[in-house]
């Protein structure tokens, strides 16, 4: 009779594979622990440069606070605190600075000539700090000469730049030009241009490139035609002429034609 | 979830599920009395060398449910003392045990599970009737020894898991522990004769006979009987619960015994077999147990085996 007991425990798959698998796994196990090894030793290095960079950051830091408080303490000077006053008070006026239609209005009518006149004005303010106040004007001419002499004396005067054409019509009924354009406005500019005046004797080079660029602006009508020369003739003829290096004051709100009522306007 | 469950999940605990027969390379025969070794070569079926050392009386008590070994030491020397003597060249040990320290039981099923786990279930909550101990200490091994339709006949074998545990320390780790544990009878039932016709195993031990009925490759009876003392006291008894067994057989089982195959380990009497046979009205035949090699043995391993190592001749003849 064949018998097939057996009262001893059979063998499981671990019995039998442990061994066999114990080479394998260990020295996985020994390769998974050298990897894990150089990484956490690359990452101990990285944290460490880290830190150094962090600790120059920190000294920078500490130096920049110093000096700033270094700073503070020199302001805290009796001179430089009443400059700073001044200083702040300057910035306050500039940013209360208000622009006034009518001042426009009366600076582009001086420099209108005496066949021309304003039909529309429309003033957009800035955008964004920092931007110009944008003009658009509707002019209506008898002549071409007359928007010639217009668009060079409003390039010339300094409150005014990127003088651009918009539209330009010609109307045969009534002989006219219709003329839209736009032109940025520097509110100030005339003020800054009347102090530089002054400087010339203090013997700034600027002032005198300024004066002479007035000047050739004033020279530029004569090339132009006769309404301009008459124009230029006649505050020559009330005022005496600026000294070199000085801004034509006949320019804008203080032109004398400025002063007389238009049916432009 | 109880530290027993996780001791399963991790694999620290070991399962108690028994595995099948494994040829063994040397064997251990530790019963009462003496302890034997053999070195077999399961190849050419052959017992290579054989020996044999005496244990001391009451050193082992061979019991189902009680601590067998009174004095671990000795017996652990005993078989250090044998094994040095036969020679272990490594591989798998197989340990043979007292019947007495088993408990065997022949089980009826309509059907049996196909899963071998649920099926030692099964034949464990059978055996729980036999068992003088809780069913879950007991390792459990089990043989499919008839399988016709809707009748399935096991045969269960049981052993307390702490009594087995004091037979495998007394190896002292010899080869990594046993591949095989089973009682000397179950290694003496492959020298039966395959035969139609019952056949009766008688095995006396020191402290116990075991009557085993074979008929056509399976076992019909099964009993072991605790003795007091040594066969020749016992001779009366022995030959009582003989025929009582003959009886038994021929009237409840309609078994006709043919032979009556004997095993006396050490030899009996000559007056206790002759009580035997005389009891039971046939010659009693010794075990065939020609397994050794062509060169023999030298005189004192043959006698030793002559005398002691018919389990061993068995464990060869299974591997057939």
């Amino acid at each position: 009779m064949k018998i097939t007991l057996n009262l001893s425990p059979a063998a499981s798959a671990r019995d039998r594979f442990a061994l066999a698998w114990a080479v394998p796994a260990t020295l996985a196990g020994l390769a998974a622990l050298v990897l894990v090894g150089r990484i956490t030793l690359r990452e101990y290095r990285d944290y460490q440069g880290i830190q150094v960079q962090l600790a120059d950051v920190q000294t920078r830091a500490d130096e920049l606070k110093g000096q700033e408080a270094a700073i503070r303490r020199k302001l805290a000077y009796p001179a430089y605190r009443d400059l700073l006053h001044r200083a702040t008070f300057v910035n306050k006026l500039i940013d209360e600075r208000e622009v006034s239609l009518s001042e426009i209005s009366a600076r582009i009518a001086g420099l209108l000539p005496e066949d021309a006149r304003l039909s529309g004005l429309m003033l957009s303010s800035p955008k964004k700090p920092g931007d110009d106040y944008e003009l658009r004007m509707g002019i209506i001419a008898k002549s071409e000469d007359a928007v010639d002499t217009l668009l060079n004396d409003l390039e010339d005067d300094a409150a005014f730049k990127d003088v651009a054409i918009i539209n330009q019509g010609f109307s045969e009924e009534d002989q006219q030009v219709n003329l839209m354009c736009t032109a940025h406005y520097l509110p100030g500019v005339d003020d800054n241009l009347e102090a530089g005046s002054e400087a010339p004797e203090a013997g700034s080079p600027k002032p005198e490139a300024r004066s002479q660029k007035a000047e050739a602006g004033t020279q530029k009508p004569e090339v132009g035609g006769k309404a301009a020369e008459a124009k230029n003739q006649k505050p020559a003829a009330k005022n005496p002429p600026p000294p070199a290096g000085i801004h034509n004051p006949v320019r804008g709100i203080g032109h004398p034609r400025a002063q007389e009522s238009t049916p432009n306007r | 979830m109880d530290w027993k469950t996780w001791k399963k999940r991790i694999g620290l605990e070991r399962h108690t599920h028994a595995g099948n027969f494994v040829a063994p390379t040397f064997a251990l025969d530790v019963e009462p009395g003496f302890v034997a070794a053999a070195r077999l070569n399961c190849s050419k079926r052959r017992v290579q060398s054989m020996g044999v050392r005496e244990l001391p009386p009451g050193v082992l008590a061979p019991s189902a449910n009680k601590s067998n070994l009174a004095d671990s030491a000795v017996v652990r020397r005993t078989v250090a003392e044998v094994t040095e003597r036969v020679g272990n060249v490594g591989g798998r040990v197989g340990l043979l045990i007292p019947d007495v320290a088993v408990r065997v039981a022949l089980l009826q099923f309509e059907t049996l599970p196909d899963n071998h786990r649920e099926a030692e279930t099964m034949v464990l909550w059978r055996m729980r009737e036999y068992l003088p101990y809780a069913p879950e200490e007991a390792r459990l091994c089990y043989q499919v020894s008839g399988k016709q339709p809707g009748a399935v006949e096991v045969l269960g074998v049981a052993v307390r898991g702490s009594v087995l545990a004091e037979y495998e320390s007394v190896l002292g780790g010899i080869n990594g522990g046993p591949a095989l544990v089973l009682p000397a009878t179950v290694a003496l039932l492959p020298l039966l004769p395959e035969e139609a016709g019952g056949q009766l195993l008688l095995h006396l031990c020191p402290g116990a006979l075991t009557a085993v009925v074979v008929a056509s490759n399976r076992v019909r009876y099964w009993r072991t009987r605790p003795l007091e003392g040594d066969a020749a006291s016992n001779a009366e008894e022995v030959g009582r619960e003989s025929a009582r067994v003959l009886a038994t057989c021929q009237d409840n089982l309609n078994v006709q015994v043919q032979n009556v195959w004997y095993c006396a380990r050490p030899p009996a009497e000559p007056e206790v077999e002759g009580a035997l046979a005389h009891a039971l009205g046939r010659e009693l035949r010794p075990l065939p147990g020609n397994f050794l090699p062509p060169s023999g043995l030298p005189s004192g391993q043959r006698a030793a085996f002559d005398q002691f190592g018919m389990p061993f001749a068995g464990l060869v003849a299974n591997l057939s």
